[in-house]
């Protein structure tokens, strides 16, 4: 049986190095989507995951296990996107998909030409009607998806409360559903 | 829990699975490698090194300290230059301001300048008051012209001064002896000379040109140097006995004094003051 988040986070700030790789191989992905689809550009994105990673190293030793890991590591993700969005002015930011598009690897061949291009077509959409959600909305949308985490989470995550974090998650996901035809 | 909706978590997951670059992984896994080993790699050098230090200094003091030993105590440091040192701080102390120290111009030792440090002290201040002393003016004027005269007067100021420095020497040792042993008998027995000669001839010299320079210094270790102090009070009262001319007295104590402290070596300075006349 593999060691909880937890367990590891313990193990790290009491100086095991391949407890964090352990951790870091499993959070590291949805973190970074998180990261990458708040922001506009990959490359900023890559520095504030480097950043956020860093902040956690960190803050190892003031890890307590009561917190679900993965809450403790996206409330300082959450803190330092707000950092970054200050310092853009709060501007709302959006995923740039063409650049993203540029990167797309090439779709196999499929023998349904058909539904692969409408699969195509309704991630561009989803992808743009992401970007194009409020921020506060986007944010709780991307901690569930990505962080898995829930509505209690994300409100201890973003510092907001529960009912605030469930009514952001309710508009999010009804804003997405109508951009991809799931009424 | 699913809050979104199968069709959106499914259009969702159908999205590109991003990943962070593999330099990326390498610089926040060096990163967090670091973090643990720094504080880990200190501790473990920390207790060595510090007492490597300490055994370094604690090996350099007493090397320095045991070098230093044998330096203080030589016969050769002391051999010469205190009879050089003790004549000219004497008459100066006695002549006074006016009068121009005879041996200000010979060559200086460390010592010789501490000592004449001191008896200049002692000039300087009636030298403040040219016009309340003006009688040994002339003497001044006199000095080149008649130098044998004042040789002589030179030397008989000396006796003097030597024997008002024993007096005050021996008044010094004598306070220094009731603040140390108050309720003890005046002055220990001398130890036999047979063991304690060598340390005590090196503890000698050093008594007896320093003493009466720097009492101060000299009360520090009076326990100690009890036994030193005895032969030099002997020595001193042979010396009162030649000066007030009670010379068979002073032979038969200094014959005493002799048979008492076979390997006693006099200092150069006192034996002139002793010596059978």
């Amino acid at each position: 049986m593999p060691a909880s988040d937890e367990q590891l986070m313990l193990a790290y700030a009491g100086g095991d190095a391949t407890a964090f790789e352990a951790l870091y191989a499993r959070h590291k992905g949805p973190l970074f989507r998180f990261v990458l689809r708040s922001v506009k550009a990959h490359a900023q994105a890559e520095e504030l995951f480097q950043e956020i990673w860093m902040r956690a190293i960190e803050a190892r030793v003031r890890y307590r296990p009561e917190a679900k890991f993965t809450t403790w590591l996206y409330t300082i993700a959450h803190n330092r996107m707000v950092d970054h969005w200050r310092a853009k002015g709060l501007s709302l930011v959006s995923l740039d998909d063409e650049e993203h598009a540029a990167a797309e690897p090439v779709a196999p061949p499929s023998a349904e030409p058909h539904a692969n291009l409408e699969a195509s077509r309704a991630a561009a959409r989803l992808s743009e009607a992401i970007a194009a959600l409020p921020l506060a909305q986007r944010e709780a949308f991307l901690l569930h998806m990505e962080g898995d985490l829930t509505a209690a989470e994300i409100a201890a995550a973003t510092g907001t409360n529960e009912e605030a974090a469930k009514s952001r998650l309710r508009y999010a996901t009804a804003k997405l559903k109508e951009a991809i035809g799931d009424e | 829990m699913n809050e979104t909706g199968d069709k959106l978590d499914a259009a969702y997951r159908a999205l590109r699975r991003e990943e962070p670059g593999a330099a990326l992984d390498a610089a926040i896994l060096a990163a967090s490698r670091r973090a643990v080993a720094k504080p880990t790699a200190a501790r473990r050098w920390a207790a060595p090194v510090s007492i490597a230090a300490v055994l370094v200094l604690a090996f350099g003091v007493t090397l320095r300290m045991q070098l230093e030993k044998p330096g203080v105590e030589s016969p050769d440091v002391y051999s010469s230059p205190p009879a050089a040192a003790a004549v000219p701080a004497a008459p100066e102390r006695a002549q006074g301001a006016a009068e121009p120290a005879p041996s200000k111009n010979e060559a200086d030792t460390g010592s010789q300048r501490g000592a004449r440090a001191k008896a200049e002290k002692k000039i300087i201040v009636p030298a403040a008051k040219p016009d309340v002393a003006p009688v040994p003016q002339p003497k001044l004027q006199a000095a080149p012209a008649q130098p044998q005269a004042l040789e002589e007067n030179v030397r008989q100021r000396r006796d003097e001064s030597r024997v008002e420095d024993s007096k005050e020497m021996l008044q010094k040792q004598k306070d220094r002896d009731v603040q140390a042993f108050p309720a003890a008998p005046a002055a220990p027995a001398a130890p036999p000379a047979s063991t304690a000669a060598p340390a005590a001839e090196g503890r000698m010299k050093r008594e007896a040109f320093a003493a009466p320079r720097a009492p101060a210094a000299a009360g520090i270790a009076a326990d100690a140097q009890a036994p030193m102090d005895e032969a030099t009070r002997e020595l001193e009262a042979i010396a009162k006995l030649r000066v007030e001319g009670r010379q068979e007295e002073a032979d038969k104590a200094l014959a005493e004094f002799r048979r008492k402290r076979p390997d006693y070596r006099i200092p150069e300075a006192m034996w002139e003051r002793v010596k059978p006349r």
